[in-house]
């Protein structure tokens, strides 16, 4: 049963905002559903005891600094403790507050499900037709200590439109992120969406996005996951059209005794579309990174191109890395590949690179960057990947004076 | 003079196993000396252990370089104090490339000497000048560190390293093998270009053919961990001709 401590909090179940239904039926899914557990198989490599044991209930509106983009001249779009806060943001017109459960996913674990009951001061981002909505920041700065945050965006690309969103989690608290987004790609529209999770070593972090692709369409997803003590992340990717693109890439960078987690089901439900993902990790100290990728192709998704690529590299005896590739493919004209590898160092490499004068800590560096390049190249554009490169390298050099010391 | 390299007595073990036994050898600058031998005379742990390969364990013996205890240094700083390996199976590196790998290590090394880096434009400057002297074409700099190189460009990438860096000793380990003959001369004006007054070269070679454009000062052969003869190059026409049982 759930924790008592969530289900007290009626606040948001008398918003009126059009998203009562929704949370309605949330609640009376909640009833019946219990808290993953290490032998619930969607959930093995993330151990919610803490979120089942502390009682994060959801944050009220607070005050907030907001950091500075990461991308000079982007606009920001700010959620404070989940709550979106149209007084801290640049605004586009395309952007107003969430007031229908049209397309949103209501989910089915209990993380999910809270998600979804409390679910409030949403974003809803709707580019019309044939229009770029150019690129924006959405900071989400973790809650209070103690408090939980459930930011609900939901994003629809009309036909042809196109945008770029770079989702930033930030904050130093115990606290619990759970956001959700729900998101459509109509035909010839294209979505790259980053989600760099940048939060402290303590805050607990679930997320999710349920995406749809129509014919011609492109979603390209990207994970970054360089804080938090337990970060999970999962990407459920439908393809409805022909000639549809889609994937998720990432890194995740585990040290000390962070445990990230990144889950994507694909599902070509219609034949002649590409998916592709590049998950790249990092494991260091007691860190934990996983990966569980599932591909699923409808019997009638002829000519389906899906591949998936994980390797992970342990830069500790005792780090550990896991990954379970799925396959379910019904169709008989396919193209499906998948590969996972986890491994240490070259040696050899490292040798040939100080043997020419390379100290050892750049060298470990340059190797464990060269490692992250596959995934990193995903992200086309040069900024971008100069912005999460940035990021990485504060991870780790964070992490190796956090080794040295 | 006084040596430039000055082996006493070097014994080492790989593993359990004892490879090097009690080997000496001494180069004065200006000096090329070639190794020859069978193989699994130990040649290449040498070669390694020299560079400083981290998991061959030295078990006695000295190594003096330029004055200095050569194997209290670790494989950067002997680097930086003028030593080069030439790689007998140079290694590819995905996702670093030639260029990024090269000056990394040239402002490495004279960080660690206390001089000044070179810019980015200096030191294409340098590069590209070295390249062409060894054919080798810029866009292949370019490209990830050996990955998708033929064993001879592997080489010639090797002496593009060596020319770039500057060594005062260059240990080339078996640079010749798997060369046709116009990358063998290519490879070895690249050497002769880094022969000089105040450089010593050590050529690790099976073959008399390197010889023929390299020319050494002194032919060592080597067989079970040490050194069993010494002589001058005509040493190297009695090897080919009567093989390393009369000598070894």
């Amino acid at each position: 049963m759930l924790n008592a401590a969530y289900t007290l909090y009626e606040g948001f179940a008398e918003a009126q905002d059009g998203l009562g239904a929704f949370r309605t039926a949330a609640r009376e899914r909640l009833a019946t559903t219990d808290w993953p557990h290490l032998k619930t198989e969607a959930w093995r490599y993330s151990d919610l005891k803490a979120l089942k044991a502390e009682a994060f209930a959801p944050a009220e509106a607070a005050d907030a600094k907001v950091p500075t983009p990461l991308v000079a001249d982007m606009g920001q779009l700010v959620f404070v403790g989940g709550h979106f806060r149209a007084d801290l943001s640049a605004t586009p017109a395309f952007a107003k507050t969430l007031d229908s459960t049209d397309g949103l996913a209501l989910g089915d674990d209990a993380p999910a499900l809270l998600a979804a009951l409390f679910a409030g001061h949403g974003l809803a981002l709707d580019v019309p037709t044939g229009t770029d909505g150019g690129s924006y920041e959405i900071v989400h700065i973790a809650p209070a200590e103690g408090r939980s945050a459930h930011a609900r965006i939901k994003v629809s690309l009309a036909e042809g439109a196109s945008l770029t969103l770079v989702e930033r989690f930030t904050g130093d608290t115990r606290a619990w992120s759970n956001p959700a987004m729900d998101v459509t790609v109509a035909k010839g529209a294209s979505l790259r969406h980053l989600r760099l999770i940048e939060e402290g070593e303590t805050t607990l972090h679930t997320g999710r996005a349920h995406v749809r692709v129509a014919g011609g369409g492109a979603y390209q997803g990207f994970g970054l996951m360089a804080g938090g003590s337990l970060t999970r992340f999962e990407a459920h990717v439908t393809i409805e059209g022909e000639e549809a693109e889609a994937g998720f890439d990432g890194v995740m960078l585990a040290g000390a005794h962070q445990s990230h987690d990144i889950l994507t089901h694909v599902t070509h439900a219609v034949g002649g579309a590409d998916s592709d993902q590049v998950i790249r990790a990092i494991a260091a100290g007691k860190g934990h990174a996983s990966f569980q990728g599932k591909v699923t192709v409808a019997h009638q998704a002829q000519k389906t191109d899906a591949n998936q690529s994980f390797k992970a590299l342990l830069l500790d005896r005792t780090a550990r890395a896991n990954a379970k590739p799925e396959l379910e493919i019904y169709a008989d004209d396919v193209k499906c590949s998948h590969g996972a590898t986890v491994g240490e160092l070259d040696r050899k490499a490292f040798h040939y690179l100080t043997s020419r004068g390379i100290d050892p800590a750049t060298a470990r560096r340059m190797l464990v960057e060269a490692f992250m390049g596959d995934a990193l190249v995903r992200l086309t554009d040069e900024t971008l990947m100069e912005t999460v490169s940035t990021i990485i390298a504060g991870w780790m050099q964070a992490h190796e004076e956090g080794a040295a010391a | 003079m006084s040596n430039l390299l000055d082996i006493q007595n070097l014994t080492v073990k790989v593993g359990d196993k004892q490879i090097l036994n009690g080997l000496t050898l001494a180069m004065k600058p200006g000096e090329v000396h070639a190794i020859m031998g069978p193989n699994g005379a130990g040649k290449s742990t040498l070669a390694s252990t020299l560079a400083g390969r981290e998991d061959y364990d030295v078990t006695g013996g000295s190594v003096t370089f330029n004055g200095e205890d050569l194997l209290a240094l670790e494989a950067h700083e002997r680097a930086a104090a003028g030593v080069f390996l030439g790689f007998q199976y140079p290694v590819e590196i995905p996702g670093v490339s030639n260029l990024n790998f090269l000056r990394t290590a040239l402002n490495s090394q004279r960080k660690i000497r206390g001089e000044s880096e070179v810019s980015a434009a200096e030191f294409m400057k340098i590069v590209k000048e070295k390249a062409a002297g060894l054919k080798m074409d810029m866009d292949m700099l370019k490209r990830f560190v050996n990955v998708g190189f033929s064993g001879g460009e592997k080489k010639r990438n090797e002496m593009v390293q060596m020319a770039v860096l500057n060594p005062t000793l260059a240990i080339l380990d078996e640079t010749d093998s798997g060369l046709d003959i116009d990358a063998l001369r290519t490879v070895s004006e690249g050497i002769n270009a880094q022969r000089r007054d105040d450089t010593a070269i050590l050529l690790i070679t099976h073959y008399q053919r390197l010889l023929d454009y390299v020319r050494p000062d002194v032919i060592h052969v080597m067989a079970k961990g040490k050194i069993v003869r010494s002589g001058g190059p005509s040493l190297a026409r009695e090897l080919e001709e009567r093989g390393y049982a009369d000598v070894a």
